[in-house]
């Protein structure tokens, strides 16, 4: 398993729990809003928290919001943003 | 941190002095000015990738007046100093502080705002797309693009408002159970309209929440506690805090539906505030409120006020009106 994707599956469960909720089951299909319930300030808590661990946003940086529906979305994302950055830091 | 100095016109305060929600729009012009401070684009110009205009709509407002101060003091004409400081936590979330001061301006350390002796609030926004009314009216976040935004300061912790506007959607505000409880009221409904309330085709402002609640407070306590409170009282109250938290928008013409819970309390000995006016702290007011859409009950805000009732001295009877209905009304 990627490193990235333990981390993005740690973050979700802490917003989950944060929001009072029991810590829950979900899979790469599983829906952000329909399954998970997050919201959309739990939705912008979790991609700033992401930003800060991987320095990376890739929604700022071409990426739609909209593509955020899944969290296996998320794991794809992130991994193409995280490369993208390591390519332009080795570049320079 | 970005600062002005300003003068309270017409166009801020109307003939009167100022009130809360001048002063939230004052705070929020201020805002929306050091979000885009040194760049060439206008605060409706900030956009997200796809090109969506974004706004940095507020998830919590949090006021507090000191004692020693209202917001009255400041009147038409006055020139005030307004600080603000924005901090982002990653691109979607911000954090910020602000502060209003007289002829003496504001401190120039941020850490000193808070304890100034000076109107002052902290608040919390998060980056969302722009809706018109005739599209989907779900709150969506989006991210602002590199450069769409001035550099602001960051902070890697995550703010605290966000677990609290959680917990208050949980278990709503509770009175201080030190002050005398009110009958609670569910039903006072309201309509904000088009033109006067706000443009038809944008959402409501959040400062528009304080005057909706206002009014609502008024009306209950002259309308729908069990012994009413005298006109004389209610334009003898004094915000001292207000904590909102905004959960969902509203386009005007809605109606709205408010419920209330209120405690009030008098003090034994009153208090002696005001050298100048003469006027006397006689009892302290607290109030908390749900606002949601009448039609569906979707929530809008959760907040609570807390008032101070001033008295002058040429209304020192009301101070043993308001011992009396206090009593009565428990």
């Amino acid at each position: 398993m990627e490193k990235h994707v333990d981390k993005i599956k740690s973050i979700i469960q802490k917003i989950i729990s944060q929001s009072g909720r029991n810590s829950v089951e979900f899979s790469n299909h599983s829906k952000l809003i329909q399954d998970l319930g997050l919201r959309s300030l739990d939705i912008a808590q979790l991609i700033a928290t992401l930003e800060l661990e991987f320095e990376v946003d890739p929604f700022s940086t071409g990426r739609s919001i909209s593509d955020l529906v899944t969290v296996e979305n998320l794991y794809t994302i992130y991994k193409e943003a995280i490369e993208k950055n390591n390519k332009d830091q080795n570049y320079e | 941190m970005f600062t002005e100095n300003i003068l309270l016109s017409m166009n801020h305060v109307g003939l009167g002095d100022l009130n809360e929600y001048s002063l939230l729009v004052i705070f929020a012009n201020a805002h929306s000015k050091m979000l885009v401070a040194n760049t060439d684009i206008k605060p409706n110009e900030i956009k997200d990738c796809n090109g969506n205009i974004l706004y940095p709509a507020y998830y919590m407002t949090r006021i507090t007046i000191p004692d020693s101060l209202k917001l009255s003091d400041f009147k038409l004409w006055n020139s005030v100093s307004i600080g603000v400081d924005i901090r982002r936590f990653g691109n979607s979330i911000l954090e910020s502080e602000y502060v209003l001061g007289g002829a003496d301006g504001i401190p120039k350390d941020v850490l000193e705002w808070k304890t100034a002796k000076l109107p002052y609030m902290e608040a919390s926004n998060v980056f969302i797309i722009d809706r018109q009314r005739n599209q989907n009216r779900n709150v969506v976040v989006s991210n602002p693009t590199k450069n769409s935004v001035a550099e602001l300061g960051k902070t890697r912790i995550a703010p605290a408002s966000i677990i609290r506007a959680r917990k208050i959607r949980e278990n709503g505000f509770s009175i201080d159970p030190k002050l005398k409880k009110l009958n609670h009221y569910n039903n006072i409904i309201t309509k904000c309209e088009s033109g006067k309330d706000g443009p038809s085709n944008h959402t409501l402002m959040f400062a528009k929440y304080c005057e909706i609640m206002d009014t609502a407070e008024k009306q209950y306590l002259r309308e729908h506690i069990n012994y009413p409170l005298s006109l004389d009282i209610l334009n003898s109250c004094y915000l001292k805090e207000r904590e909102t938290y905004y959960y969902q928008n509203c386009f005007p013409d809605e109606d709205l539906k408010i419920r209330i819970k209120a405690g009030i309390n008098n003090l034994e000995n009153p208090n002696y505030f005001d050298g100048k006016s003469g006027q006397f702290l006689v009892a302290t007011f607290e109030a908390a409120f749900e606002v949601s859409l009448a039609r569906d009950n979707t929530l809008l805000v959760i907040s609570r006020v807390r008032k101070d009732i001033l008295l002058p001295p040429e209304l020192q009877d009301c101070a043993a009106d308001i011992k009396r209905i206090i009593a009565e009304n428990n």
